[in-house]
């Protein structure tokens, strides 16, 4: 531990008094142990250019947060992940790992000392489309300008698919064109009378394809909708800014044979699956301030399932959990959902099923 | 980093306010040019630019490595050692250079020179930085305020009395008239109206001096529980500290005995039943300092626990298949329990600790429940 002191004056032992609450030195150095972490669990929003207000990926840019690093970890706000490991298995976890959390508030605590190797302060590459090109892209007609006075706002715009045919969904994926502004999108469908939510997406998020031989109908005359929300940072204050995002469409070639439905469960309105079916993803909305929203399954033999529990979600980070190996479930089996939330909040859980 | 904990920890019963600039030593190594602001002094650059926090441009000065004695302020040396004083363990500091005219203060410079008005040499003096001191000085208890700026050390000299000493970030006594206060015995929480009903609650006076405030609260029992409420901003919010003394504080000058100073190492046992013993063995600790307020020695043992955690991570893939995810839940559990009982403890919050605990003590039971 000692040895460490005798590294450079300024750089290490100066460095170790920044925001040093006690006369404290962690081992834990900004470029060895803290940007790898950063990078993979904060970059896709916390870089220049992106979604947050500040960028966490240069030390410079990152030490000043010490101590709001530290809350926002500690207060499992950040990274916006909030699935209880406890329950479920979940693809692109975002959350940190015990040594990672760790690691973090020891450096942030610890006097945020640089180290000694520069490593790379650019974020890795960000794939344009990491599925691969799409088979359709839906690009906004023309820009949203969020004028200089508005600092916040939601907008919803249709786009009609023209299809000849009905076709099959493998994937969505989301592209925003100001990424500075662009906080989360929700992607629908509409025919017959109904609206359905099928995706949502949010900085960072890794989109997922359904599993092989699976898809989601599209019927000829769906149209397809787009929810944005748009939200400055103080970085954008006063600036008027445009943004011309698109939604990628990935189709099979032909009907697959097993298709994707949505059903919505809340807390007042379990969903009793009718036939034998395989759960592929849960996708809550919530609104307010909720304390916990959990997903269970009650199988016809009365055996109990936790599926999903979220803790304090917050409503601005909308995500779809993919499970790793799909929940083969018998007909008869029901989905419930149970929320800690305050009177008048009904969380809504959206549950991608394959019969 | 430990070792530097546990000297703070076993620095709680001792005091002494000592200042906080003193003349300069010499030490081996040369002290170096560096930059810091002049309104955030805990940012120090190697070179000349903007502050990181408030873009201010950074102004030259110049500092030095020293280690320090927790209790003996004057203490500064050029290695880790003993304190040639008391013996403790010293702890590394950064000590800043200031060279000022005798008879003119403020002329100051980051080197040396001559008084612009009178001629004089300027004469050197160095000072350390803020909080590197969260010693009492009194033999109570000290906490910092939520601000991060203010500081608080709540003392019970006599039966009956509580007094509050308030310090700024570099541990300096400031004039407690400038502030407001209560010591409240007793509160009870309205479910209704969701808010805190002060049932029993004394002023806190500023003594003639001004070096504390000060209230009589009744009985002098022991042990007894105060909590401070503490205005520091004008028509800013009262913030609490919760304070329970086992016995009556004692204002000592000087501590010689050094037997009690641990080495501050932690071993690691080899197998994971090893470490979840030793989870559980700090657990007891953390739940008796708890109970009996000592809130700013709570983090020792809840981060040695969190560092065991971290240490049967690795051993998480040995347990059995169905253990893992909720292994993996309570290693995290605890790591942010622990960070946080160190956080509310030195705020000196009950409630948050209390609140923190539970998660910690759940965490650990969950660890039992797979390792014995």
């Amino acid at each position: 531990m000692r040895a460490s002191f005798g590294l450079g004056l300024v750089v290490v032992a100066v460095a170790s008094t920044a925001f040093a609450h006690k006369p404290t030195v962690t081992t834990f150095t900004y470029n060895h142990d803290i940007f790898p972490i950063f990078e993979a669990k904060c970059g896709s929003c916390h870089r220049s250019g992106g979604v947050a207000p500040m960028s966490l990926l240069t030390y410079k840019e990152a030490f000043p947060w010490g101590v709001s690093i530290k809350n926002e970890v500690l207060d499992l706000a950040m990274p916006p992940w909030f699935a209880d490991e406890r329950y479920g298995e979940f693809k692109h976890g975002a959350g940190l790992s015990a040594k990672e959390m760790d690691t973090i508030v020891d450096w942030c605590l610890g006097g945020s000392p640089e180290g000694e190797t520069p490593v790379g302060t650019s974020p890795s590459s960000y794939v344009n489309w990491p599925l691969g090109e799409p088979e359709l892209i839906l690009m906004m007609p023309s820009p949203m300008v969020l004028d200089a006075a508005t600092s916040e706002t939601i907008q919803e715009l249709t786009f009609e698919t023209g299809l000849a045919e009905p076709v099959y969904l493998r994937a969505l994926d989301f592209q925003p064109g100001a990424p500075n502004i662009v906080r989360s999108a929700t992607i629908t469908i509409r025919f017959g009378g109904r609206k359905q939510t099928i995706a949502t997406w949010i900085p960072g998020q890794t989109p997922e394809a359904l599993p092989e031989g699976r898809g989601r109908l599209i019927p000829v005359e769906a149209e397809v909708g787009l929810e944005l929300h748009y939200k400055k940072t103080w970085l954008d204050e006063g600036s008027s800014v445009e943004d011309r995002s698109a939604v990628a469409i990935y189709l099979h070639d032909e009907d697959p044979g097993q298709l994707v439905e949505t059903v919505e469960v809340t807390s007042t309105s379990a969903h009793t699956l009718e036939a034998d079916a395989e759960l592929v993803a849960l996708l809550p909305r919530v609104d307010g301030d909720i304390e916990a929203v959990v997903a269970e399954v009650v199988r016809p033999d009365g055996s109990r399932e936790r599926l999903l529990r979220l803790y304090h979600p917050n409503s601005e980070w909308p995500r779809k959990y993919w499970l790793v190996k799909p929940i083969a479930l018998p007909a008869g089996s029901r989905v419930e959902v149970t929320a800690t939330a305050p009177e008048g909040a009904t969380p809504v859980v959206l549950v991608d099923l394959i019969s | 980093m430990k070792t530097a904990r546990i000297v703070m920890f076993l620095a709680f019963a001792t005091v002494q306010a000592l200042p906080a600039t003193a003349k300069p030593q010499q030490h081996e190594s040369a002290p170096t040019l560096a930059w810091t602001c002049p309104l955030h002094r805990e940012v120090t650059e190697s070179e000349e630019g903007q502050c990181p926090i408030c873009e201010r441009s950074l102004v030259p000065t110049l500092v030095q490595q020293a280690w320090s004695c927790p209790i003996h302020a004057v203490v500064s040396e050029d290695a880790a050692g003993a304190c040639p004083i008391c013996q403790r363990d010293l702890y590394l500091i950064t000590e800043e250079i200031r060279f000022a005219c005798p008879m003119h203060p403020e002329e100051t410079s980051h080197e040396e020179g001559e008084c612009s008005i009178c001629h004089m040499a300027l004469v050197a003096s160095t000072s350390t930085r803020p909080h590197q001191d969260h010693n009492p000085k009194h033999g109570g208890m000290f906490f910092m305020a939520p601000d991060n700026w203010h500081h608080l050390e709540g003392t019970y000299p006599e039966g009956g009395v509580f007094r509050a000493y308030l310090f700024n970030n570099f541990s300096e006594p400031m004039n407690a008239k400038d502030f407001k206060g209560r010591a409240v015995l007793k509160e009870v929480f309205d479910t209704e109206t969701k808010q805190t009903r002060e049932l029993v609650a004394y002023p806190l006076l500023a003594s003639a001096d001004g070096a504390y405030l000060e209230a009589y609260v009744g009985s002098d029992t022991l042990p007894r529980e105060i909590t401070a409420k503490v205005q520091f901003e004008r028509n800013g919010k009262f913030e609490r500290f919760d304070f329970i003394f086992a016995e009556l504080s004692e204002d000592l000058e000087v501590v010689t005995d050094a037997t009690a100073v641990s080495s501050g190492e932690l071993t690691v046992p080899e197998n994971p039943n090893g470490i979840a013993r030793a989870i559980a063995d700090r657990n007891v600790l953390v739940r008796e300092l708890v109970t009996s307020g000592a809130m700013t020695e709570i983090y020792l043992p809840a981060l040695e626990a969190k560092d065991l955690a971290v240490a049967l991570e690795s051993h998480i893939e040995a347990s059995p298949l169905e253990t893992r995810q909720e292994l993996q839940w309570a290693v995290k559990q605890l790591v942010r329990a622990a960070w946080l009982l160190d956080d509310y403890g030195d705020l000196g919050n009950r409630e948050k600790v209390y609140a923190a605990y539970d998660m910690f003590d759940e965490a650990v039971e969950t660890i039992q429940s797979v390792f014995r």
